[in-house]
């Protein structure tokens, strides 16, 4: 682990805060999230070689109100990395690492389903799990809980 | 006085319309909607133990052409709602739906976006049972409540009761104070 620190410390300097995390694995915090996809490629080729999750969470009362968080998994070290990526704005875009990890392609559907995250360079972003014609994206939290009750895939 | 002085106990007078729901209530054929749990109490309200058949509703139609009542068990999501809609206009009439459990009647613990709030809101549902999942002896009682309206209810009237529903949903007022502003991607 130490090994992938100094490596994000070294191409990265400032950008990246590293904290330890809850269990085994550590959280990196990258402050710019146009060198997402960078970090991602540097990440898969020193050992951290799988894509667990992908996913985000919306903070409506942060400045950067959304967040991006990106779970790696070093199978041979059995290492394990949590990479958090703040965005703002509220249709936020960020660089799809889907070029770098295949498996991102639906997680990022489904980000940009749920959250309305938008992902630049991403080879078919749509709808996943709701109908193409949905309103809105239903975790964010200003979202009503049972939906507008009005509309259903017809 | 009647026909029967002259024929005596060989015939019986009655109406058409009570002779007809009598046949009707012995012989409800279920369309089993089944999507959750609810569904496999329901095997076992039809399976020997329980013997759903024993109420003249054993002959299990899994085509909507076929049968006559509807039983909606488990979570309808809003995907779902086409189908559920299709399946029960395909359904012949005269027809009847039993809402089985706690999620096709409101939703249930599912207070969500993706699951529909109860199908009342999309097709006129003539019994609710209640349940998380019902016991099978509580779905043989929601059968028989509808046996009882098969028995009492003419069939003018049911078809003035749906026509009723079908207007106050379109009167429903289902706006949000919601209004998405993503517009331009969907």
């Amino acid at each position: 682990m130490k090994q992938t620190i100094g490596l994000l410390t070294k191409y990265f300097g400032d950008v990246v805060e590293i904290k330890p995390g809850l269990r085994d694995e550590t959280f990196v915090l990258l402050k710019d999230s146009s060198r997402i996809r960078e970090a991602m490629e540097l990440l898969r080729d020193n050992g951290f070689s799988m894509l667990i999750d992908l996913t985000a969470v919306h903070y409506p009362k942060r400045e950067a109100n959304f967040e991006m968080i990106y779970n790696m998994l070093a199978m041979e070290r059995m290492l394990r990395l949590v990479m958090k990526v703040p965005l703002s704005g509220e249709f936020p875009e960020v660089e799809s690492v889907s070029s770098v990890f295949k498996t991102a392609d639906w997680y990022e559907r489904e980000v940009y389903d749920m959250f309305g995250v938008r992902f630049k360079n991403h080879p078919n972003l749509k709808r996943i799990l709701m109908w193409e014609s949905y309103e809105g994206h239903p975790l964010r939290k200003e979202f009503p809980l049972e939906g507008d009750n009005l509309h259903c895939y017809d | 006085m009647g026909i029967e002085t002259t024929f005596g106990n060989t015939v019986l007078t009655t109406q058409l319309s009570k002779l007809v729901n009598w046949a009707r209530k012995y012989s409800l054929w279920p369309m089993p909607f089944g999507t959750a749990c609810c569904a496999i109490e329901f095997m076992s309200m039809q399976a020997s133990h329980f013997d759903l058949s024993r109420f003249g509703a054993e002959a299990m139609r899994f085509s909507p052409r076929q049968s006559d009542m509807m039983m909606v068990m488990g979570t309808v999501t809003r995907k779902m709602v086409p189908v559920l809609r299709k399946i029960y206009a395909q359904m012949a009439e005269p027809k009847w739906v039993i809402a089985v459990g706690a999620c096709t009647c409101s939703g249930g613990f599912y207070r969500s976006y993706a699951v529909q709030q109860g199908i009342d809101r999309i097709l006129p549902v003539d019994v609710y049972v209640n349940g998380c999942p019902p016991r099978p002896e509580n779905m043989i009682r929601g059968v028989m409540e509808i046996q009882k309206l098969v028995e009492q209810e003419s069939l003018i009237d049911r078809k003035e009761r749906i026509t009723a529903f079908y207007e106050e949903l379109e009167k429903m007022d289902y706006e949000t104070d919601y209004r998405p502003a993503d517009k331009i991607l969907r």
